[in-house]
């Protein structure tokens, strides 16, 4: 009861206070914004419909892409875990690849600034940080210029190098842009902590680390007997 | 019958004699930015018929409950969301042509020929010549994308929808792949349009002078 009198009490209080024009000009905006609202929630709604329909599929393109790159770099993979952790700028994700129940390495996605938009990379790479290969998912770069940066030749030079090594490696000319972009992207990725954890086993299992790159054969023996029993315990702790 | 005949003005005036591209010079931006080939051009020209189509039939169905004074806002929300719409459906359906045409689509909104449909034609006009409209206004623009897009394609990449057209001996031109490439090619694609477009009126003026002397002819024949 109380309230309904403030509410009359200001009602009569704004009434005497405001000319007849006034009022029907309050009255025209309101009209106008109620119309403006209509129109949005019809479009909004539209929207929210298509949203619900396309979500699953857009998800599952972003995953296919992705599984598409690591098919090339690691001949194939069962199951990816994604790492939670906050990034900084041009990396976006990082999962871990297991083949076989073994962790063969890491799929990093980056996204550095390219000439036009971002370029999305996946970098994959072993346990230790070292790159196993690199692939273009999504480049939007002047065609026939930027785009050089797809040179098979160009991305399997990136194979073999880590974090400490990838400066030196050249750029395109022509295409210095992007591929400076792209090797900023590479370089972030190679960089990231989750490789730290594991340098416990690099020091420990050091011979086996010497002769992965020449062998990829006996690699696999050295990952597959010594990384996933000890470096999950590192990992599971940070976690 | 004279319906017919409208449809087929309708898509004449919006390829040909009122292209919005080569003859009103509206949304030249997408015109230069997405037409580095065929395919994207083809792909961009598609997906403004499409919001075009749409925001069209909208904006007519809606067009009395549309206040005069807030029309403008009115549009661009209706737009914005069938250019929203299109990029969803694009990123699942089609994600190779979302990829390449990236940052285009969502800039579509801001392409001032689906403003200026919107305005001139769709607000005054019934739902379904406004869905013509859409159409016709749309082939035209993805008519001269269409061809910017496979001249600088040709150009400068010696490709076509993605298929080699010359033999090794073709060194392309990066240029026209290039902005300056774009502008070079709109320039010269506009002159000949125009210069076609004045021929076609010399003549149905030469036309009308020779039926003039003619008639003239007869009369004094008819003397």
């Amino acid at each position: 009861m109380k309230i309904n009198d403030l509410i009359n009490k200001v009602k009569t209080s704004v009434d005497s206070k405001l000319s007849k024009e006034k009022k029907q000009e309050i009255k025209y905006y309101f009209r106008m914004g109620f119309r403006l609202l209509i129109i949005a929630a019809l479009t909004a709604s539209l929207m929210a419909f298509v949203y619900s329909i396309t979500k699953d599929r857009i998800a599952e393109n972003e995953l296919a892409v992705m599984e598409d790159a690591l098919e090339k770099i690691f001949d194939g993979c069962d199951e990816l875990k994604s790492v939670k952790g906050d990034y900084e700028e041009p990396v976006s994700a990082v999962y871990e690849v297991y083949k076989g129940g073994q962790r063969k390495g890491y799929a990093i996605q980056v996204a550095p600034v390219g000439f036009k938009d971002k370029i999305g990379i996946v970098v994959g790479t072993d346990n230790y940080g070292k790159c196993m290969g690199v692939e273009i998912t999504s480049i939007s770069d002047t065609p026939g210029v930027g785009t050089k940066v797809k040179d098979r030749a160009y991305l399997d030079g990136f194979i073999g190098l880590s974090s400490d090594s990838v400066d030196g490696y050249d750029v395109i000319s022509g295409a210095t842009i992007s591929s400076s972009a792209v090797k900023k992207g590479i370089a972030a990725a190679l960089a990231l902590d989750v490789f730290k954890g594991n340098e416990i086993d690099e020091s420990t299992s050091e011979e086996h680390k010497n002769e992965s790159p020449d062998e990829s054969t006996s690699g696999e023996e050295s990952t597959g007997e010594s990384v996933p029993a000890e470096s999950s315990s590192p990992e599971q702790t940070q976690a | 019958m004279s319906k017919k005949n409208t449809v087929i003005d309708q898509f004449k005036e919006g390829i040909i004699t009122n292209n919005p591209t080569l003859v009103q010079m509206l949304g030249i931006c997408p015109a230069l930015a997405t037409t580095t080939s065929a395919i994207n051009a083809l792909g961009m020209g598609v997906s403004v018929i499409a919001v075009l189509v749409f925001s069209n039939m909208f904006i007519s169905l809606l067009r009395k409950f549309i206040p005069n004074q807030i029309r403008i806002a009115s549009y661009i929300i209706i737009i914005s969301g069938f250019v929203s719409i299109l990029e969803l459906l694009l990123k699942a359906y089609l994600p190779s042509l979302s990829n390449s045409l990236g940052l285009f689509i969502p800039l579509i909104v801001v392409n001032c020929i689906i403003l200026a449909r919107a305005e001139s034609f769709a607000s005054k006009n019934k739902v379904i010549p406004s869905i013509i409209d859409g159409l016709a206004m749309g082939s035209g623009f993805t008519f001269a994308l269409v061809i910017l897009g496979s001249v600088r394609e040709i150009l400068g990449a010696g490709t076509l929808f993605g298929a080699q057209v010359f033999g090794g001996w073709f060194e392309p031109a990066v240029l026209f792949i290039l902005p300056p490439g774009a502008f070079i090619t709109l320039g010269f694609v506009i002159a000949l349009v125009q210069k076609l477009q004045r021929r076609r009126s010399e003549y149905v003026k030469q036309q009308e002078i020779e039926y003039k002397r003619l008639e003239r002819e007869a009369g004094i024949w008819r003397e």
